[in-house]
């Protein structure tokens, strides 16, 4: 049983704490800044660092840092996007974590602030080319899907009106605008902002300011 | 009574089908139907928008639903894709919070409604529920006898109720086209896909089978157009045709019309004075000109 004065302590860091199964526990920080603290109230509870996933999802990583206490596992996830791709070091708190956050930095080329031993683990010291498991910053969705998400964003509409379409509107008198593919720049904003809300940005670019 | 209804025509009918729309709001004018259009709405989205994002999808449709209840107005879509996506929005709303509880939360903070009153309906339901067949058959001045067409009525037309009767739109269909004194001839294919939904993956598989398989059946019956109340299917069906010249080098040249445009030259309207022809991607011509020439017989 995962204890309840854990999930309180951790409960104003986690954006989401939810059991997967028996004895299974997977918390998402709600800011990847604090993933020192609470790693530091796993640790100090008798949990051991198990391993770290990292899971590329195109426009940003998820990192996953397995903490083990007997039968029980928790994961603590992290979102780095891979515009920052900085992430600070839990090895001067968990000095067992150095290799697993080295082995990270090899495959992904994700960085670990404050760590004691930046040095290459997996990789040969002459590795020149990019890191080996990093994909490109692509949309984890095929384009296509993407494509429907992006221009929702961009213009609250699947299609816009060609000058065609316009000068054909015209010749038979019907309204210049219509519903819905006004591209009204309130409603813009509006579905822009529920994009937001729901985390789409974090498949594809919304753009705006 | 006067009905009325916030008019949602999607975004292929005003983008690709202009000719369709003047069709519909002419016939909505001749039978008395008032349409309001509000510019607070967004797209649709189609359902097939959810699977890039579930949430995304319901809320974005939820939204507009929403938005149709604060004027306590019922929607009227021509759209089969826009029917099937609030339709099943609402359905969702309705009956699994557990997979709304992020679109409730956003309708609040928008200042809306989540408990949605207003129903969606297509164009085809209002003709023939609210409108009702006599008052199309009054507005008749000139019948289209003699005119015998196949039907392709879209998936998303058969969208219903879980346990509800899948041909209740469809018949509906029947109903309006024999009012205007039309012949449906069938060929057993009515339901089949136009192939849409596939040719945003691969577009060669949706005309040759999809598109192909009902081109080609039609063409063996001996009728004068195929009919469709779906703007995506219109398209489809229309542009495999042009597709199949350059891929197989065959021509089928069937003619292909909308619900809406059978109707509005039922009521009077003249489709090639309006030239109409020059809009279709289909040899429609010859269907008009017998339309003039035996009309009010």
């Amino acid at each position: 049983m995962f204890p309840k004065e854990i999930t309180s302590k951790l409960k104003n860091m986690a954006s989401e704490v939810y059991e997967t199964g028996p004895n299974r526990y997977v918390i998402t920080l709600s800011d990847l800044e604090k993933i020192r603290d609470a790693s530091k109230i796993l640790f100090d509870e008798g949990f051991r660092i198990s391993t770290i996933s990292t899971l590329d999802r195109g426009f940003y990583f998820e990192l996953l840092y397995h903490f083990v206490k007997k039968n029980t596992v928790a994961s603590i996830k992290i979102i780095v996007p891979k515009d920052k791709n900085v992430v600070p070091s839990i090895t001067p708190i968990i000095p067992g974590a150095n290799w697993l956050e080295r082995e990270v930095r090899d495959l992904f080329g994700i960085e670990f602030t404050e760590h004691p031993e930046p040095k290459r683990v997996v990789l040969p010291p002459e590795w020149k080319d990019k890191p080996p498991l990093r994909k490109p910053k692509v949309p984890e969705l095929p384009q296509t899907y993407a494509n429907y998400l992006i221009s929702l964003a961009s213009k609250a509409a699947l299609a816009s009106l060609s000058g065609l379409a316009k000068r054909r509107r015209k010749q038979m008198g019907l309204p210049e605008v219509v519903v819905p593919i006004h591209e009204s720049k309130e409603v813009i904003k509006t579905i822009r902002e529920i994009s937001r809300k729901l985390k789409v940005d974090r498949k594809v670019p919304l753009g705006g300011e | 009574m006067s009905l009325k209804y916030i008019f949602f025509p999607g975004c292929f009918i005003p983008a690709m089908l202009p000719h369709v729309e003047y069709c519909i709001r002419y016939v909505l004018k001749t039978l008395n139907v008032e349409i309001q259009e509000t510019p607070e709405l967004s797209c649709c989205p189609p359902k097939i928008t959810s699977i890039g994002d579930f949430r995304e999808w319901l809320t974005i449709s939820a939204r507009n639903l929403a938005i149709a209840d604060k004027y306590g107005l019922n929607i009227l879509t021509p759209c089969n894709g826009c029917f099937e996506s609030f339709f099943e929005a609402k359905h969702f709303l309705e009956h699994r919070v557990d997979l709304s509880r992020d679109t409730i939360d956003i309708l609040k903070k928008l200042g809306l409604s989540h408990e949605i009153k207003t129903t969606v309906k297509h164009f085809v339901e209002v003709l023939y529920e609210d409108v009702g067949l006599d008052k199309i058959a009054e507005k008749i001045v000139k019948p289209l006898n003699g005119l015998k067409v196949a039907v392709h009525y879209g998936c998303h037309l058969f969208v219903t109720e879980p346990g509800g009767d899948v041909w209740k739109k469809p018949k509906m269909m029947d109903e309006i086209l024999r009012t205007l004194g039309v012949e449906i001839v069938r060929d057993g294919l009515e339901r089949i896909c136009c192939g849409f939904v596939l040719s945003t993956i691969n577009d060669e598989k949706a005309v040759l089978e999809r598109a192909e398989v009902r081109i080609k059946s039609v063409k063996s019956l001996d009728v004068d157009c195929l009919v469709t109340p779906c703007p995506q299917c219109h398209i489809r069906l229309e542009y495999s045709q042009i597709k199949l010249r350059s891929i197989k080098n065959v021509r089928y040249d069937l003619p292909v019309l909308h619900l809406a445009e059978l109707v509005a030259i039922a009521f009077g309207l003249d489709p090639l004075k309006m030239r109409f022809d020059r809009l279709h991607r289909s040899p429609v011509k010859p269907v008009f000109e017998k339309l003039l020439r035996e009309g009010g017989g």
